[in-house]
Formats: C-alpha cells, sequence, structure tokens
C-alpha cells in the first residue's frame, strides 16, 4: 500500500513540474547583479580609501600630538591647552559623529513620526 | 558541468551565472512556491536566492552539490519570507477529514489534469509538507539530500513525506468532488 502510493506520488509529481512564469526574469536578475557588482567594486575602492585616510589621520594625529607636547607657549596667541582642548573636542565630536551611524540616536530617544515627502 | 561555470563566475565571469540560472530557476520556483505559496513572492525569493548564492559563490566549497547549497538557500529564504509575512506555518499535525480515496481515480486522468490537481494540492498542502515533496520527488528522491537542504532529521523527514502522500491523497480527493 506504501509503496504503491510511493510509486504513485512519484509519477504524479514528475508531471507537475513548474516553470518560472515570468519570462523578463532571467534579465532582471543579471541585471541586479550587474548593478550588484558595479557596487562591490565601487564599495571596495571606498574601502582602501577609508583605511589610507584612517592610516594617514592617525600618524597625522600623532605628528601634531608630539608637536604639542614640545611647544612651550602656544601658537598664533592660542595658548597650548586651549589648542589641546581643540582638538580634544574636535576628536570626540568625530567620535560621536561616526557612533550615531552605527547606533542611531533614533533609537537612544525613541523614534519619532516619519514625515511623508508627499505633502 | 556546473563547477566550470562556478569557477568561471568566480573568475570575474558575470555572464556564466545565466547558465547557473538557466538550469535552476524552475525548480527554485517549484521550492519557493511550495512554501510562500504566492506566485509573485516566490520569484522574489528565487531572485532574492540567486543574489545571496552569486554573492557567496567563492565561499561554496564543493563539498555538496551547487544544487544542494542552492536549494538551501532557496528554502531559508523562502521560510524567512512566510515568517516575516507572519502566516503561521500550518504544522504536519493538520487533520484532514475527508477519508483517503481509492488513488487509482488518478491513472485515469490526462496528464493535464493531473499536472492541475497536483499543484492545486500542493497549494493546500502546508508549506512544510509541500517542501518536502517537492524536494524529495522532483530531485532524486534521496532523503539524505532533503535533510541537508532542510535541516530536518531523517525520521522527521520520513514522518513528514508519509504524512504528506496521505494528506495529498486526501486532498486529491476533496479536489475532484468540488470539481465534478
Amino acid at each position: 500500500m506504501e509503496k504503491d502510493q510511493h510509486k504513485l506520488v512519484s509519477e504524479l509529481m514528475q508531471h507537475s513540474k513548474l516553470t518560472m512564469p515570468f519570462s523578463d526574469f532571467e534579465d532582471t536578475l543579471m541585471k541586479r547583479i550587474e548593478v550588484e557588482s558595479k557596487l562591490q567594486t565601487v564599495l571596495q575602492k571606498d574601502r582602501k580609501w577609508a583605511l589610507f585616510f584612517f592610516v594617514t589621520g592617525t600618524f597625522l594625529g600623532l605628528v601634531l600630538n608630539a608637536i604639542l607636547e614640545n611647544i612651550q607657549s602656544g601658537i598664533v596667541g592660542i595658548s597650548k591647552t586651549s589648542l589641546q582642548l581643540g582638538f580634544q573636542m574636535m576628536f570626540v565630536l568625530l567620535f560621536l559623529i561616526q557612533l550615531e551611524k552605527f547606533f542611531p540616536f533614533q533609537h537612544w530617544f525613541g523614534k519619532r513620526n516619519k514625515v511623508s515627502i508627499r505633502e | 558541468m556546473d563547477d566550470v561555470y562556478i569557477k568561471k563566475v568566480c573568475n570575474g565571469d558575470r555572464d556564466a551565472f545565466r547558465y547557473l540560472v538557466n538550469k535552476y530557476k524552475d525548480m527554485a520556483y517549484s521550492v519557493a512556491l511550495s512554501v510562500v505559496k504566492e506566485e509573485y513572492t516566490a520569484q522574489e525569493v528565487v531572485q532574492e536566492a540567486f543574489i545571496k548564492a552569486y554573492r557567496n559563490l567563492s565561499s561554496f566549497s564543493n563539498q555538496s552539490r551547487f544544487s544542494t547549497w542552492f536549494y538551501r538557500i532557496v528554502t531559508n529564504e523562502a521560510l524567512m519570507r512566510l515568517k516575516k509575512q507572519k502566516k503561521e506555518l500550518i504544522s504536519f499535525t493538520e487533520v484532514y477529514t475527508d477519508e483517503p480515496a481509492d488513488e487509482s481515480f488518478l491513472t485515469g486522468l490526462a496528464k493535464e489534469e493531473q499536472a492541475y490537481l497536483i499543484n492545486e494540492a500542493l497549494q493546500k498542502l502546508s508549506p512544510k509538507e509541500a517542501l518536502a515533496l517537492r524536494l524529495f520527488y522532483l530531485e532524486e528522491e534521496n532523503i539524505k539530500e532533503v535533510c541537508e537542504i532542510t535541516g530536518w532529521t531523517e525520521a522527521n523527514t520520513k514522518v513528514l513525506l508519509h504524512r504528506a502522500r496521505k494528506n495529498m491523497f486526501t486532498l486529491l480527493t476533496q479536489l475532484m468532488k468540488t470539481q465534478s
């Protein structure tokens, strides 16, 4: 009984093969893949630039730190402590801006109602 | 043959992927449709699965067949879509009230009628049961491969297939009754 059922289902299922009913499926998919791979290339380029700027920024930051340490009075009338404070504040601001990309402030302060573009 | 095209795609030949799309799109569509039950959603699922496969083709190791690996992506994508739609997965313990009739009535039908009825029944079966039938009977009737694709245990798959067969005949009987 079980074997017969299995055999019959096997036969019937062979007649029930489906074909993709959307004729433009292949072309749409290949276009999406094309866009995807172009985006990947751009992303890889951007990643290289990001790494370059990170290394350069770190190096320049270290140089600036060393210069500020060795300065006795100040530069163009700005005292050494004010300069250091200014750079520290800039660092904190940049850090917070970058942090916002990973943890949007929206999550911290609750979701606001989205404003529709169409009025 | 798949290996040659996979290598070509990995080496940057984007058009070689067309061969894989052509070869697997129909079966992938069948698998997706058995889970999501809706043509447009099934098409979206297959498209998403192909894109994921393209992205991760370099990480595909030849330990399993490409079809097994790809159908696993399709199945996962379809189940995820089903979850998103918040359609409840009908458990395979669902009870069909009609007694299964003598199956011989099916053999008397024309092939087109058989195909229509079977596809209708598959649409009405629970996603898991329909998926099990599609994967088992449209591929090489290999339980291990079904397990590899779905992540079910062998015993679970056998029970599921048994129930799916039984429920399908019951549904076919119901469909025949409503048609006549």
